[in-house]
């Protein structure tokens, strides 16, 4: 009796935790796409969901390690980071094999630097990071232009198509690289001094400075990695498209990002949240996605559905935490 | 006449059992003290009695009517205020909005907020501290974000006045308010008293009891140990009671001689902002008090050492040879470290597990990129355990401590980086007797295996008590250094008095 109202509890409990609730919502879209439209849920749909799900929980984890870092940090500029890895990829690498790791050398270091120039901004010049990363986002195009002159890119070498495409045991490999990646931020964020640091930081500005957190250096540090998570996912999407057929290849990166993040459970205002939520964030998007597609819901009605969806998450969650406090 | 009664109520958390099966009861007019060690549920019963959090059972009784649910609108209805340990100021908004958020007086004719009106109600409610603060129309103008800790918590005590409640209930409201203000305080519990409202008084200051208090319940764990009218009972007895059978440590400073020992630390003509030439040595296993009246820089030089806040000085030296303090991991790397008795601003992550909270500062300071928890949790139990902290798990998000008990994380921070010079500034506010006297001992332990202490306190006491050596400010400016016979309380006020006195004669 006393066991069950426990178990009861904990259920309850469960149910505010955002990791949960997504979860749940998961399952949920499963069941009801299977149900109207048989075989949604079979493991080769569900792998290719993931597949598509994957680049975006990539790209959320620049976009998770900003906003835990608090400050009202944002990176509206991580879309455009996509496509320039793309394309920095191709150029470089000019579909040989041979030259891959050179390219992916040479997208980490741009984007790196390109991702710092974001944080410097941001921590030294105080530019509200809305404002700065919408401009980092302009600023790109204008290199992809400049590195492009408007003329096609090369697509990927077959080594990269097969990295990421190619199956083991009927699972492709970039799911591998997504579960590695998932791994290492967990790790970081539990057993290193960075992620206590992050943390701590995100939670309160001046106490972690008192702490010895060089709160300023690492929130640049920050927006440097969110840029060069997104130029590798880039990368690594080129191997999945092959080609680089259009400039706003990463846009819809941007906005899919921040939103697995909160849809994950992570609070806006900083220091709160785990990457395995932004994950399950970024494959619920995605399974949202196909699941209207599947019930013909059309492009524009579509928008509309996920983002009344959103906001409903969103206010959920919204509500949580004021009663927390 | 009962006007608030609590029966059989029990609160649990998770494993901790924060109250259990207690019973209080507060009659009208009285000053009831309720007092007992950092998580004893001190705080838990009077959000109860608010509304804001829900017993698991008991019942309570509002003016011998029986509240079934009692929410926080319903206890406001009933003329219940509470000023909170933590506090709860909008920090966005200006004190009188403060004060008046959602009383706001209205004209008659559009219903907008009267601002004359609610200007003068605000400085009618602060008006009991116009002693020990600049009162005017522009000073409620002010954000409250801008404050100092002391007049954030006066605001709050005004905030609460304001609501002209029946039943008023001070969450460690002394904690941060130093001997003027307190003074202040006591007026207007006198005051309240005068007028039939009751009032229920959580506090560690144990002779505020003796002063001022009618009743005083001590609790333990959660559960009710006696109900006692002050004048039957010794500050003593009461301790007896809140502690159990533990022994106190009860060790004064033998203040000691250190003319022939080494000194480690020389500052010469610190300058900054509220800082005016301060120049003072330290020397190895002593502790040096920072005295005078409070709010003249003493905050400000210890900050300032710990590379928080810009300075200049002529020369700053440790062991004899110069050093940089301008940042504060630099201050970290020559092992000096800074525990603030502001734990809500300046101390604890409250989201964050107890386990990051503590281990923060040592895995910088050692340079330590990745730790193994498990590990780190053989480290950190026994020294929580050495500090008599309270906790669930150490996962539990800081915040889910007591207040006393979250104060006892911020200093074990610092205790595990092992530092050389330990700067104190108000380090022990929120700590209960028991645990104070036992940081005492600590400090004293380390100081004579060599660790040297500069300690910042608004309680004259426990620097006179504490201390080897106390220098005296007065904005920004050491006035006077007390050492020997001089340590004692009539010399301190005399110092810290002294040079305004001057001051006043020459206008
Ligand atoms: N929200 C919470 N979640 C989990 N545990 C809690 C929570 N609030 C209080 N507790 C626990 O309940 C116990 C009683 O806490 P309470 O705040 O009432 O203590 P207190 O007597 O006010 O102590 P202090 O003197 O340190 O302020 C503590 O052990 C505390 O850890
Ligand atoms: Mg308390």
């Amino acid at each position: 009796m006393k066991n069950s109202s426990l178990t009861l509890r904990k259920v309850r409990l469960g149910f505010r935790n955002p990791t949960v609730i997504a979860l749940f919502l998961c399952f949920l879209i499963l069941l009801i796409g299977n149900l109207v439209s048989p075989g949604f849920a079979s493991f080769g749909l569900i792998v290719n969901i993931l597949v598509v799900a994957s680049f975006v929980g990539l790209v959320s984890g620049g976009q998770f390690l900003i906003i835990l870092g608090g400050g009202n940090g944002l990176d509206l500029s991580v879309g455009r980071f996509v496509t320039l890895g793309a394309i920095i990829g191709g150029v470089v690498s000019q579909k040989q094999d041979s030259k891959l790791i050179l390219a992916l050398l040479a997208v980490m270091v741009a984007t790196f630097l390109l991702g710092l120039v974001n944080g410097v901004g941001v921590t030294h010049f105080r530019i509200p990071p809305l404002v700065m990363t919408m401009s980092m986002s302009i600023v790109i195009i204008a290199i992809i232009r400049f590195i492009t002159g408007g003329i096609g890119v090369p697509g990927a070498s077959k080594l990269l198509q097969k990295i990421i495409t190619g199956k083991v045991l009927g699972i492709p490999g970039i799911l591998y690289i997504w579960i590695l990646f998932a791994v290492f931020l967990h790790y970081l964020m539990n057993n290193t001094t960075f992620g206590v640091k992050l943390m701590a930081m995100g939670t309160n500005d001046y106490a972690a400075r008192l702490a010895g957190v060089k709160v300023k250096r690492l929130r640049t540090l920050l927006y440097g990695f969110s840029g060069m998570i997104a130029g590798i996912t880039g990368f690594l999407y080129l191997g999945y498209l092959s080609s680089v057929y259009n400039i706003s290849l990463g846009d819809k990166f941007t906005l899919i990002s921040v939103i697995a993040v909160v849809v994950g459970g992570t609070s806006l205002g900083g220091g709160k949240g785990t990457y395995i939520g932004v994950a399950i964030g970024a494959f619920l998007l995605q399974l949202m996605e196909s699941f209207l597609v599947t019930i013909r819901i059309d492009q524009s009605m579509r928008q509309v559905l996920f983002g009344t969806i959103l906001l409903v998450i969103i206010f959920m969650y919204g509500r949580e935490q004021k009663m927390q406090n | 006449m009962v006007v608030c009664k609590a029966t059989g109520v029990s609160k649990r958390y998770g494993e901790v059992v924060a109250l259990d099966n207690m019973n209080f009861s507060l009659q009208e007019s009285e000053i009831h003290y309720l007092v007992g060690v950092n998580g004893c549920g001190k705080s838990t019963l009077c959000k109860i009695i608010a509304g804001v959090v829900a017993p698991d059972a008991g019942e309570l009784e509002i003016e011998g009517v029986p509240v079934s649910l009692m929410s926080p609108n319903e206890a406001k209805r009933r003329g219940i205020a509470v000023v909170y340990q933590e506090l709860s100021l909008i920090p966005q908004l200006s004190i009188e909005e403060n004060i008046m958020l959602g009383i706001e007086p209205r004209e008659k004719s559009l219903g907008l907020v009267d601002r004359k009106a609610s200007t003068e109600t605000a400085l009618h409610y602060l008006g009991y501290f116009k002693n020990v603060l600049p009162l005017d129309e522009e000073y409620v103008k002010q954000t409250v974000a801008d404050l100092p800790i002391d007049e954030q918590q006066i605001v709050e005590i005004a905030k609460a006045l304001a609501r002209k409640p029946k039943i008023i209930i001070f969450d460690e409201a002394t904690a941060s308010l130093h001997k003027q203000q307190v003074d202040a305080f006591f007026s207007i519990l006198r005051e309240l008293k005068s007028v039939g409202v009751s009032t229920i008084v959580i506090s560690h200051k144990m002779e505020e009891i003796t002063e001022i208090g009618d009743r005083v319940t001590i609790m333990r764990s959660g559960k009710l140990v006696n109900t006692v009218a002050v004048k039957d009972v010794t500050g003593d007895q009461v301790i007896h009671m809140m502690v159990g059978d533990k022994e106190l440590l009860e060790r004064k400073r033998a203040h000691m001689d250190f003319k022939d020992v080494e000194t480690v630390f020389q500052v010469n003509g610190l300058t900054g902002k509220r800082i005016r030439d301060v120049s003072f040595h330290l020397k190895k296993g002593e502790i040096l008090g920072l005295g005078g009246l409070q709010g003249q820089g003493q905050t400000e030089v210890l900050l300032a050492l710990f590379g928080s806040i810009p300075f200049e000085a002529q020369s700053v030296e440790l062991g004899g040879k110069p050093v940089d303090l301008s940042t504060t991991v630099k201050a970290m790397d020559h092992s000096l470290a800074y525990i603030s008795g502001d734990r809500k601003k300046a101390g604890v992550f409250s989201e964050r597990p107890i386990f990051e909270n503590i281990i923060i500062s040592s895995l910088i300071k050692f340079n330590r990129k990745v730790f193994s928890r498990k590990r780190m949790n053989e480290e950190i139990l026994p020294l929580l355990s050495q500090i008599r902290t309270t906790f669930g798990k150490l996962s539990d998000p800081a915040n889910s401590l007591s207040g006393g008990n979250q104060q006892k994380i911020v200093i074990g921070r610092w205790l595990m980086t092992k530092p050389a010079i330990l700067l104190l500034d108000d380090s022990m506010k929120g700590i209960d007797v028991g645990a104070t006297k036992e940081f005492y001992d600590i400090m004293h332990t380390l100081c004579d295996a060599g660790m040297s202490v500069i300690w910042h306190s608004s309680e004259d006491l426990e620097l006179l008590n504490n201390t080897d050596r106390v220098l005296v400010f007065d904005s920004g400016q050491i006035v006077d250094e007390l050492v020997g016979e001089r340590l004692n309380e009539v010399e301190l006020y005399r110092a810290a008095l002294d040079s305004r006195k001057k001051h006043i004669a020459v206008e």
